[in-house]
């Protein structure tokens, strides 16, 4: 008898157990096509779960991730006109929960597709499940995490000034490829000019520090999935973590290279 | 019918080495804030790091306690683990029949010490019943031997 392996996880293990949280409770995945289907859909079910816990909430507190909503199209307040008291209101609902869903989409997919590279180009691979299992999992949560105090960061008064360390460091980041390519390029804003470190405010610490820890959660856990679910080693997965971390560094360089040659 | 329980020396001995790091660690950002960024910066730097010591030490600490309460029985048919804490209680048997597949795992601290974990596999599932560990044994090439010969 073939037992399809469980994906439960309990809360407890988010914090204290990240290694069980991740795995994917069985070795190999089943071969049968049937088997994997059923673990796809169970994954992504979970995943548009967790999608929805992220987004749902954070569109309604109000927090602006969208600068300006544009009108509904004819189409749906024709249909939704009748339906609705205010459809405009709906229609800027569903376009604001439609964005943030999308952020963590694109991230999750670009995870994804850096992390199961990794573990391909290492020649370590026991299968996309895996991967898809490591990455639905941390992304729902730590990256999710951490999204949610970017945003808060980037709206709240109170904090933004931790909101513009957040940027400094971002920026400082890009620049560094920008002067080791010496292609002269600009960021909209200019270079950025150093930030104090101190008079952060308290909410300000707690953001910067919910964020650290779940980059550094989100990293941990990527570690495990790589030497749990693909069975690695430690140092194939300090490679392929290293694939991860490098991926957005290979992504600004080919903007950079994309923009001096192309544009 | 063989009984024994695990040895919390080699956790006791983790936690020890834990609290040694995470002493070395703190006091290095301390001292030095500059090394970290400075301002508030380092502080919320060295949180991080205090907190994430101490999430490791009372994992451990955790572990210790299950451990504590935690048998190991070796019949000659059955492999079995009890654990009971505070009404909560949990067994785990595997027929020695059944009995696919043996691995002895020793890290730094359990070989230094002479203690090891002995992972039995049913099925070759990581989680499901087919699987029981049983951890920081004493001598655990030996449990591995005796359970060897006894299943032949």
């Amino acid at each position: 008898m073939y037992i399809l392996p469980s994906i439960k996880s309990s809360t407890i293990d988010i914090i204290f157990r990240p290694s069980r949280f991740v795995q994917s409770r069985i070795n190999t995945y089943s071969d049968s096509l049937k088997d994997k289907t059923k673990i796809l859909i169970k994954l992504s079910l979970i995943f548009a779960l967790n999608l929805i816990l992220y987004s749902v909430p954070l569109t309604l507190s109000g927090i602006a991730t969208v600068e300006a909503v544009p009108n509904p199209p004819a189409i749906f307040t024709s249909n939704f006109g009748p339906v609705f008291e205010s459809p405009v209101e709906v229609w800027d609902f569903l376009y604001q929960l439609s964005v943030n869903a999308g952020f963590l989409i694109a991230a999750s997919v670009t995870a994804l597709v850096s992390y199961h590279a990794g573990v391909v180009f290492l020649r370590e691979s026991e299968g996309i499940l895996q991967s898809l299992h490591t990455i639905i999992y941390t992304s729902s949560i730590y990256l999710a995490g951490a999204f949610t105090l970017t945003w808060i960061a980037s709206t709240a008064d109170q904090i933004r000034f931790a909101d513009d360390i957040i940027i400094h460091y971002q920026k400082q980041f890009i620049y560094f490829f920008i002067d080791l390519t010496d292609s002269g390029l600009d960021l909209p804003g200019g270079r950025p000019s150093p930030v104090p470190t101190s008079n952060i405010t308290i909410e300000g610490q707690i953001i910067i520090f919910g964020l650290i820890l779940m980059g550094l959660y989100f990293m941990y856990s990527l570690y495990l999935g790589a030497r749990i679910n693909h069975d690695m080693d430690r140092s194939d997965a300090i490679l392929m973590l290293v694939f991860v971390t490098l991926s957005p560094a290979i992504y600004i360089i080919g903007s950079i290279i994309y923009s001096v040659n192309i544009i | 019918m063989d009984e024994f329980e695990p040895s919390i020396k080699v956790i006791i001995i983790k936690i020890g080495l834990t609290v040694g790091i995470a002493i070395a660690t703190l006091s290095l950002f301390a001292l030095n804030p500059g090394l970290v960024g400075g301002g508030d910066l380092a502080n919320i730097l060295f949180a991080v790091a205090a907190f994430i010591f101490a999430l490791a030490i009372l994992r451990l600490l955790i572990k210790a306690v299950i451990l504590s309460k935690t048998t190991y029985i070796v019949t000659p048919s059955k492999l079995r683990l009890e654990y009971s804490l505070l009404y909560k209680t949990r067994t785990r048997e595997i027929p020695l029949k059944q009995l696919r597949g043996m691995e002895l795992k020793q890290d730094r601290v359990q070989a230094a010490l002479g203690f090891g974990t002995l992972v039995f596999l049913t099925g070759g599932m990581n989680q499901s019943l087919g699987f029981i560990e049983f951890e920081n044994i004493e001598r655990a090439d030996n449990v591995r031997d005796r359970i060897r010969s006894q299943r032949n």
